[in-house]
């Protein structure tokens, strides 16, 4: 696949790592491409007056887009584009086009699955550096090598 | 998913006795290098990229997400609600405004070039819930994905709160 992440020193890992933070804005020209490609007609992801009139400040951030912002995050980290295995989310308050969204994650546990091993992480994706707008946690396969 | 209902979400007997049946199937169109391109770029990659670190006897492979947006259905704009929506996602007769609740992803196989994607939606449950602005409607929906081997790629549960 293409968006080959950028492999990033593992080394070892253990419980409490922090993964390296991502960030990422997406503007109201990223949410036409994203509704293109993801076919998201709703209006409060691009018509700002629908969107205030719904009771927004400006057009959402589509979700699934906040997804894949936390897939890179780990896919980054792993270096591997196809480690993830389970990622579980809930949508706390909207992101807006335009705001600075920050992506963290840090390890709950490391584990195995079928002689892989794993990590468990914990997500949360701030903006204005301390609202919460999407928590979560996700499993990843670990390269070999990164468990002590 | 619901009409655009200013007035507040509201819930048909009918749709909460769909609770635990498949409410949508649908099977995607084969997916190209195209979709793929465009699901990277619009996520902040890089399209012209897709596929150059293939194996030539393997087909490209898309990112872990994408079989999401595989299955989106194409609707026609005259069969779209006012404010863009689509009639109804796998559950007719819940109405109201709607944004993203939460969502859980597993991925269990990697999409390619040439796969066809089918989705088996089922209602698992429907909450009624009192919201410090009004009462709130959680319709959580669970999907499975099969490719055209019939191999399970991937499960996505997903939770629209209509208010």
């Amino acid at each position: 696949m293409s968006a080959a992440p950028e492999r990033t020193a593992l080394g070892e890992v253990a419980p409490g790592d922090a993964l390296p933070v991502l960030h990422r804005t997406a503007t109201r020209l990223t949410l036409f491409l994203f509704g293109v490609a993801y076919w998201t007609s709703h209006r409060i992801h691009y018509d700002v007056e629908a969107a205030r009139a719904e009771g927004f400040d400006d057009v959402l951030v589509t979700a699934n887009l906040l997804s894949a912002y936390n897939v890179e995050l780990l896919t980054r980290w792993t270096g591997d584009p196809y480690c993830l295995l389970t990622l579980e989310e809930r949508n706390v308050a909207p992101a807006f086009a335009d705001e600075p969204l920050t992506v963290t994650g840090r390890v709950l546990e490391v584990g195995a699955r079928g002689g892989a091993t794993t990590a468990r992480c914990s997500l949360l994706i701030t903006k204005h550096h301390s609202t919460a707008v999407v928590s979560g946690t996700a499993t990843v396969l670990l390269p070999p090598h990164t468990v002590s | 998913m619901g009409t655009n209902n200013s007035t507040g979400p509201t819930v048909t007997d009918a749709a909460r006795a769909l609770i635990g049946s498949v409410t949508a199937t649908y099977r995607s169109d084969p997916v190209s290098v195209r979709q793929i391109r465009e699901y990277v770029a619009a996520t902040g990659g890089r399209p012209e990229l897709v596929g150059v670190d293939a194996h030539p006897d393997e087909p490209v492979c898309a990112p872990p997400l994408f079989f999401h947006a595989a299955c989106r259905r194409v609707v026609a704009e005259v069969d779209l609600q006012p404010d863009g929506q689509y009639p109804f996602l796998g559950v007719p007769g819940v109405s109201g405004r709607t944004m993203a609740g939460g969502s859980k992803y597993e991925v269990l196989g990697r999409v390619g070039v040439g796969d066809t994607l089918t989705v088996t939606e089922r209602l698992q449950r429907i909450a009624e819930k009192q919201g410090t602005s009004g009462p709130l409607v959680f319709v959580t929906t669970e999907s499975s994905y099969h490719n055209q081997a019939g191999e399970l790629v991937a499960r996505y549960e997903q939770t629209v709160i209509f208010r």
